[in-house]
């Protein structure tokens, strides 16, 4: 349990360090062009006008980076407010755009991209929303981790059979390094370490080594 | 010395864009890379005196970037400009041999001190 508990913790931390970063980076941007402005009026010859294209364009920017933090934000709050229940009842595709959200610059970093694909459907289940996000983040992480030539990670959820949910994790390797790769991929220990951060959320972990693709499945409630 | 060559590597590209047209302002020009990757191509193709790098980017990190430029390019000087806060990839830096570590968000006045101090210090050293 104790164990558990330090796990969700470390895994709260990352997204928070993670996002606290991204803030940085837009409060810098938001700066760099509001201190452009200031910059092109200080520094237009004497007796022309400041290039109103530029001032323009440097709006423009800051609006784009105001509305990439709010969105940050109304992500970030979200998942504040998932540790308020431990169990609830939570809308897969919901949990999907926020992993997906929080994986994106994680992957970036990597240089991979990624692809998030939720069902049409309202794909609702009780669970624990932390351990549920901690569970599909792990999974992100692994690819990114042991997947070196991925280039790509698409994250697609579903209705499964029996009523089971599902959510399919593909990873896109050029060619001929797919074999060699994924043939190792499922044989890992961190694979196992998985499996038990899937269990914890109350899903379970299916693998389809032809291709490397593998899928958490829940079962609806 | 020539005409000083600065490089700013960084992936946030309205950050390093802005900065670079704020530093042209200033009569400061610089060329631009989005990634360790490209930063190390412009490097080999262009001496630069100057690199103002980004710790955390895609492909290959800043730490990275820097231990190349110090192996390969020991005249290149590097400031570390970061929007991390971790003091272990600061320390990194330094040991590597970066000259100066800048936070984001941060004052153009200062990032322009600092380049002028090493600019003079590695001019003075080939003197």
């Amino acid at each position: 349990m104790a164990e558990a508990n330090a796990k969700e913790l470390k895994f709260m931390g990352k997204i928070v360090g993670n996002v606290a970063h991204e803030i940085t980076n837009i409060f810098a941007a938001v700066g760099e062009n509001a201190a452009l402005v200031q910059d092109i009026l200080t520094y237009s010859p004497e007796g022309t006008s400041p290039s109103p294209e530029r001032i323009s364009r440097a709006f423009q920017t800051i609006e784009r980076q105001i509305a990439r933090g709010v969105e940050l934000a109304t992500r970030l709050n979200r998942f504040a407010h998932d540790t308020d229940e431990t169990e609830k009842t939570v809308d897969l595709n919901t949990i999907l755009w926020q992993v997906g959200s929080f994986g994106a610059r994680l992957a970036r970093l990597r240089g991979v991209d990624m692809r998030v694909v939720p069902s049409d459907q309202p794909l609702d289940l009780i669970a624990n929303p932390i351990r549920i996000q901690m569970a599909l983040f792990d999974c992100v992480q692994f690819l990114l981790d042991h997947l070196e030539t991925c280039i790509t990670v698409v994250m697609e959820s579903r209705g499964g059979k029996n009523g089971t949910l599902e959510v399919t994790f593909s990873p896109e390797v050029p060619g001929e390094s797919v074999e060699s790769e994924v043939d190792v991929l499922f044989s890992l220990p961190q694979w196992t370490a998985l499996e038990q951060s899937v269990e914890r959320s109350g899903g379970k972990l299916v693998s389809s080594e032809a291709s490397g693709r593998f899928s958490v499945v829940f079962f609806a409630t | 010395m020539n005409y000083p060559k600065v490089l700013l590597v960084d992936d946030e590209r309205d950050f390093v864009c802005t900065l670079a047209e704020r530093l042209e302002l200033r009569d400061i020009k610089v060329d631009i890379a989005f990634d360790g990757k490209e930063a190390i191509e412009k490097i080999e193709e262009r001496e630069h005196h100057l690199v103002v790098l980004d710790l955390l980017m895609p492909g290959m990190p800043g730490l990275e970037v820097l231990k190349r430029i110090e192996k390969h390019h020991p005249n290149t000087k590097v400031i570390i400009l970061t929007g991390r806060g971790e003091q272990e990839a600061t320390e990194e830096a330094f040991r590597l041999g970066a000259s100066y570590c800048l936070m984001k968000p941060m004052n153009i006045d200062e990032l322009i001190d600092k380049m002028m101090r090493v600019l003079r210090s590695s001019e003075s050293k080939s003197d």
